[in-house]
This record gives structure tokens, C-alpha cells and sequence, in this order.
């Protein structure tokens, strides 16, 4: 592979105009900010009602949080143009990250507060319950896979229970995570992502976003970020990143 | 209806309480005497209300996510204007205590309430309260948008409490109510009140179209400039139309129910030599005016203001003079100076805002702006930050030329302002507030070129620390 090799990556965002509840969409904006950093571009195409992806070409999809009413408006075409080639999509060990809302919905089932049940679509094994009061506040999980700190804002009325066997995304060192009770914050299924953290997710978590380039490019070029990053000398400058992290007062001790 | 003997002891224990606060601890407002009233006599609230509300007093609330301070001062600097007595919580306070404190200064030696008008800032979450205890004879909505969703929850349950406490009220309120934007508007839709919509013609909100000469620049973001996604009444998507990007000239139907943006009676227009004109449809009057708060969304409060008083007969002569000599005194949006400075506050506090903040920063065509971003995450402000990747900074990067930060969080917005193509090297992070004004106000002083002035965008509780070095 030559030097100037330069290298492109496709993200889809499900739903952009729906499914963004507070800065969600800050997710696409940086990770394609910091791929930028690498020389890589990111192409992002907004998939909305009716549209689709293609799951040979896309390397990560995004999908965030939606308001109730919102989220009752994708429901129907999430099930009809979406699911089977997000099914695809984890087939072909592609990256999703959902957020929230999209987060719940990867998962078996939503119990709304009137015993109402929502279906979705198991590629996390558990379900949630609707509850009350909201977990509100700033979060601070270890992601088991590489140890990395993750970091955000939650605020959510859904109490999710995974099953035994599902792996969590991380473990909960501050705040409430899935459900305040058993310790467990998100899910994860082969490279796809489910999590409660807002804040915007992968601008306070740069660990985490560099861990996602890295999948992506050794899914479609066999190279890892770390060869890439070598190969061009790139240094990047987190100063402010790891200063965002550290000015979350509630979260003082737990994160370095 | 007159007062017992112990609400007016307690009257008198107010404004005591205010008059030691204010001499001794020199501070200023109701709020803290209120809140130590409600201590004593925890029916002091409804008891006031229905004495207020026995009375012949013109009740007018004023709600909304953005622009209700503005709104109601316009409205109670109006009325005052032609003659009348207004009684109001202009300085923000827009909780109970706030709405209380200012109703209790209403009252004379004679401990009668001696205004002719009530003119109450509400917060969209006490609205359902308020309203249910004064009774408004009016009720002005000015937009419902995204805010602070840790505190608010979902916008769409906000605008189902509002209609369900208008609709349980026994008689039927005069609605004043945007037509440009879909969830406020709809708080009219389908009850039988009687609405006055305001809105804005083409080409009369050029301030926006200046902000974006980059087409592309609006349609690479998903953002729709509104928050309604399904349609307030049915549920249904929503489907928008009109000039792309602007969202005083929003246009939205349902495909499904048929509720769509309704045409405004009252509309604003501009005139040459910086003049702006709002007309009534209805009767066909016209006022001219020079604006002394600028940009469009200022115009939406002056429109919301004016519906308000033309209903109440207000002189045009009056209601003109009131708008141009208008001074937004609590702070919310106003010129200081600082060093010698001309400094321009502006309250950021949630997406929509802060976009037209910025709108309204490129619209006065300076090319290098030096800003001070003062951003913080205390409860009033909001604890969740995340807000600030819905602002659409992307279109307005180059307008930037050196930018401090400083608050509780400044190094998240450092990091929003990068993504979004600010050069890291023009931005500094300082969270000592009197260090970062002395770091902008020596760089701004330094430049070279047209220097303009320096503009400071605030969160909410950090426009308090702002008086202590801004005057």
C-alpha cells in the first residue's frame, strides 16, 4: 500500500431529522471530524422514512434518541425498510452505534408504563421497562474491552434488563446506567453498540471513537488505525477533549 | 374582594422583608420574601390569586421557551406608555415565587391591588398552575422549542400541559400565538378560543438569508429549524415547506389532519433606513418603527407585543414610542461596556436560541468577531451539555476571530467549536471569568483591522457573574 493511500470510510445516520435527541448528531460530526485527523473521509448519508443503506459499503451507522411521538413515527418503517439489513449489517461485522431511544429498540422489547409492549428487534438480548423517576445525570462506565473510562450525560425513563449471557458495554462506576440496579451500562453484540450516554457520546469519549475507526478500517482495508496514524505521523492534540472529560464535577476521581 | 387581617399582616411582612433585602444585603426582587411568606401561610399564593383575580384586573401571561422576558417587557413598557398601571415580574423571575413576590408589590397602603394590569412571565412548566390560579384573560405562547431537557423532559408533553390547562379553565382565553411555528401555534389549533396569530412576510426577515449565503451549508446539516417532527395534534409527520433554513417563514402541514401554519394577522415587514413595520390584515393599521433590539427574534417579541396591546386599544403613538425607546434591563440581551468596551450580552440557553444568536452576530457584517463564550451546566443552565451539538455552528466559522471560554464547561464547547471547524488556535479556555473578560478585551484591543465590538454568549447563570465586571 502506498504512502498517499488515502482512505474513505461511509457512515449512514438512520433517521437524522427524528431520531436526534439532545446533540446525538454530534456522534456523526465527530467521528468524521477525527477521522479527518487521520486523513480519512468520512462520507455520511442521511437515511430517513422509506430510504435505506446499503450494508456491503456502509462501514458504521448511526441511529440516536427520539421523543416519544417521534419515535412512534419511525417505528413502522424501522421494521419495513431498516431491520434486515441492519441485520446484515451485524452479519458483515459493520459498526452500529445507537443511542438511547435506537438503543432500546436493538433490544427484545419496550414495556411501556400501561403494559403496552413495543417489539424490537433482539440483537441485544433483554428488554426494558418504562419507569419512573427519570436517571438523570452524568455517568462514568469502564468499557470492559479496552478498560477506557466512558463518560456522558443520561436521562432516561427506561429501565433496561439484559439477559445473563448479553454482553453490557461497560460497568457502571458513576451513575445509573441500564437500570440503576445490577451495574451494567449498554450492550454490545459483535461491533454493534448500544448505550444511555448523550454528552455527546464520542467527542467526550475519543478512546472509544478511535476504537470504532479502528474496526471500521480493518474491516475494509485489513489496516488498523494505529498502522495508519504510524504510517503518516499523525499526532493528535486531546488536550481538549481530556479537559471536557475532566471538568464534569460529579464525575471528579473517576475519570484521569 | 378585600384581603383578612392576616394576608394583610403578611403583605406588610413582605415588603419589610423586601426593604432589608434590598437596604441591608442590597438585593433586589421578591423572590426571597415570597418564598419566606409561603413558609409562613402556605395559602398565601391562592389566597392572593383570588383577590387579584376578583378585581378587575387585565390578566396577560406570557409563556413560551424563548423571548417571554423580552415579550413582557415589551408589553407592560407598552401599557405603561399609554397611560395605564402595570404590575409584572419583568426581571425573569418566572416561578411562583417570582409571579408572587411581583403581585405582592402590586399592593397599596390601602392593601388593594392597584393595577390595572397583571402582566406575568410564566415557565412553560408552571403554566398549568398559573394559569389555573390567575385566570389570564390573555395568554401569549412565543415558541416551543428543545430546552434543557433534563429539566423540561420532552418538549411535545410541555405543549400537551399547556392545551389541557387552557382546556379545563371554565371560560375561554384570548390566545396570542406564532404562525410560523408548529407547536406553539398548535396550542390554538382545534379549541374555540379566540387566536391572533403573528408572523413574518417574505423578505422581511432578511437577517437570515444574510446569515446564510451558503446553501449548501443548511442542507449538509439534518437539522429541520423546528422541533416538531410529528404533528402536535395527530401524530402524525409533518411535513415543511418555505424558504429553507428560516424559521420565521416556516410553512408546515399535516397530511393527515390538514393542521397546518395558519396566516398571520399580524406580520412584520421592513421599511428603508432600518425602519420595520408590523401591519394588522384585520384593520389594516400599520405602525413604522426603528427596532432598539435587533434581530428577527426580537422582532417576533415586538410582534407578540404589539397583537397584546392593539387588543387592549393601546395608541399606536404609544405602543411606537415604548418600542423604540425600549432597553432590555435585566439583562438578557443587552450592550455593556467593559474596559471602555462596547460589549454585546446575549442569553444562550438552548439550540434554537443560540442559532439566532449567531444569526443575529453574522447579520451585523463584522469579519473578524471576538467572542466570549461563558458556558455553564448549574441546574438553571441545565445539567446535560449536550445541547450544544445541536447548535449550528457550521455555517457561522468564519465569522469567528478569537474566542474565549470560560464557566463550568468551557472545555465542551471548546470541543463543539472545533468539530465544527474553528481553528484550535484561536481558541483559548480560561474558567476564571475575570481572567477570560481581561484575555479577550487585551487581544480585541491589540487587532489591527475592523475591530466592531466583542459579543459575550452566556448560559444563564453566568450572566449573573457578568454584571460584576460588565456595566
Amino acid at each position: 500500500m502506498g504512502k498517499n493511500k488515502s482512505f474513505e470510510l461511509n457512515a449512514a445516520d438512520i433517521y437524522p431529522e427524528i431520531m436526534n435527541i439532545y446533540g446525538d448528531r454530534g456522534n456523526i460530526l465527530y467521528f468524521k471530524y477525527r477521522a479527518s485527523l487521520y486523513g480519512i473521509d468520512v462520507k455520511v448519508e442521511n437515511i430517513s422514512l422509506k430510504g435505506n443503506f446499503n450494508p456491503d459499503t456502509t462501514d458504521i451507522v448511526f441511529m440516536g434518541g427520539g421523543q416519544d411521538a417521534e419515535q412512534v413515527l419511525i417505528y413502522a418503517d424501522f421494521f419495513l425498510n431498516k431491520k434486515d439489513n441492519i441485520r446484515k449489517a451485524l452479519d458483515k461485522n459493520r459498526i452500529m452505534l445507537a443511542i438511547c431511544g435506537s438503543y432500546q429498540l436493538l433490544c427484545d422489547y419496550y414495556r411501556a408504563a400501561d403494559g403496552k409492549t413495543m417489539k424490537g428487534i433482539s440483537i441485544f438480548k433483554g428488554y426494558t421497562q418504562s419507569g419512573s423517576p427519570r436517571l438523570t445525570g452524568n455517568i462514568a462506565a469502564r468499557f470492559e474491552a479496552t478498560g477506557f473510562t466512558l463518560v456522558g450525560f443520561e436521562n432516561h425513563g427506561g429501565r433496561t434488563y439484559l439477559e445473563k449471557n448479553q454482553e453490557p458495554l461497560g460497568t457502571v462506576l458513576k451513575g445509573y446506567g441500564n437500570n440503576g440496579e445490577d451495574g451494567t451500562e449498554g450492550a454490545r453484540t459483535n461491533n454493534f453498540f448500544g448505550t444511555y450516554l448523550h454528552g455527546s457520546f464520542l467527542p467526550k469519549n475519543f478512546s472509544f471513537c478511535d476504537y470504532l475507526l479502528d474496526i471500521a478500517l480493518i474491516n475494509r482495508y485489513g489496516v488498523s488505525l494505529r498502522e495508519i496514524s504510524d504510517r503518516n505521523g499523525t499526532k493528535i492534540d486531546d488536550a481538549l477533549e481530556t479537559g471536557a472529560r475532566k471538568d464534569i464535577e460529579e464525575l471528579k476521581g473517576f475519570v484521569v | 374582594m378585600y384581603l383578612s387581617f392576616k394576608e394583610k399582616f403578611e403583605i406588610i411582612i413582605y415588603f419589610f422583608l423586601k426593604f432589608i433585602l434590598n437596604k441591608i444585603f442590597m438585593r433586589q426582587g421578591g423572590v426571597l420574601p415570597a418564598h419566606l411568606l409561603k413558609i409562613l401561610d402556605r395559602n398565601i399564593f391562592d389566597d392572593l390569586s383570588r383577590d387579584v383575580t376578583s378585581g378587575n384586573t387585565h390578566i396577560i401571561i406570557v409563556t413560551g421557551t424563548n423571548g417571554k422576558t423580552t415579550a413582557s417587557n415589551l408589553i407592560a413598557e407598552g401599557l405603561k406608555a399609554s397611560g395605564e398601571t402595570v404590575c409584572a415580574n419583568l426581571n425573569g423571575a418566572n416561578m411562583p415565587n417570582g409571579i408572587f413576590g411581583a403581585i405582592m408589590g402590586g399592593y397599596g397602603l390601602n392593601f388593594r391591588f392597584n393595577s390595572k394590569f397583571l402582566v406575568a412571565e410564566t415557565d412553560e412548566k408552571i403554566f398549568p398552575y398559573i394559569v389555573s390560579r390567575l385566570k389570564p384573560e390573555v395568554i401569549v405562547v412565543t415558541n416551543l422549542y428543545r430546552d434543557q431537557l433534563d429539566r423540561y423532559g420532552e418538549v411535545n408533553t410541555t405543549v400537551t400541559e399547556i392545551k389541557n390547562a387552557v382546556k379545563a379553565l371554565r371560560y375561554n382565553p384570548f390566545f396570542v400565538l406564532p404562525s410560523y411555528e408548529p407547536l406553539a401555534s398548535s396550542i390554538g389549533y382545534g379549541l374555540n378560543n379566540h387566536a391572533l396569530y403573528y408572523g413574518f412576510i417574505e423578505n422581511a426577515s432578511q437577517e437570515q438569508a444574510a446569515a446564510r449565503p451558503a446553501k449548501g451549508a443548511w442542507n449538509s446539516s439534518p437539522l429541520v429549524p423546528a422541533d416538531a417532527m410529528a404533528c402536535p395534534n395527530c401524530g402524525n409527520i409533518l411535513e415543511y415547506t418555505g424558504s429553507a433554513g428560516n424559521i420565521f417563514l416556516l410553512k408546515f402541514r399535516c397530511g393527515k389532519c390538514g393542521f397546518q401554519n395558519p396566516s398571520p394577522r399580524i406580520s412584520a415587514g421592513s421599511a428603508p433606513g432600518g425602519y420595520k413595520t408590523i401591519s394588522d390584515g384585520d384593520t389594516g393599521k400599520s405602525l413604522s418603527f426603528k427596532p432598539s433590539v435587533e434581530g428577527d427574534y426580537n422582532m417576533a417579541n415586538y410582534l407578540a407585543a404589539y397583537a397584546v396591546l392593539s387588543k387592549f386599544n393601546v395608541p399606536e403613538a404609544a405602543i411606537g414610542n415604548s418600542f423604540e425607546n425600549f432597553r432590555t434591563r435585566y439583562g438578557r440581551s443587552y450592550k455593556g461596556s467593559y474596559r471602555g468596551m462596547e460589549i454585546n450580552v446575549d442569553l444562550v440557553k438552548n439550540p434554537s436560541g443560540f442559532d439566532r444568536v449567531l444569526e443575529k452576530i453574522a447579520g451585523s457584517g463584522l469579519k473578524s468577531v471576538d467572542a466570549l463564550f461563558a458556558f455553564s451546566d448549574r441546574d438553571a443552565d441545565g445539567r446535560d451539555v449536550s445541547w450544544i451539538w445541536d447548535v449550528n455552528f457550521e455555517p457561522f466559522v468564519k465569522i469567528f476571530g478569537n474566542i474565549v471560554i470560560t464557566g463550568l464547561r468551557p472545555f465542551d464547547m471548546a470541543v463543539r467549536l472545533k468539530t465544527a471547524g474553528i481553528g484550535k488556535e484561536k481558541i483559548t479556555v480560561e474558567h476564571d471569568m475575570k481572567k477570560s473578560l481581561k484575555y479577550i478585551a487585551g487581544i480585541h484591543e491589540r487587532k489591527k483591522e475592523e475591530r466592531g465590538n466583542v459579543f459575550v454568549l452566556s448560559t444563564y447563570t453566568e450572566l449573573a457573574n457578568l454584571r460584576r465586571y460588565i456595566s
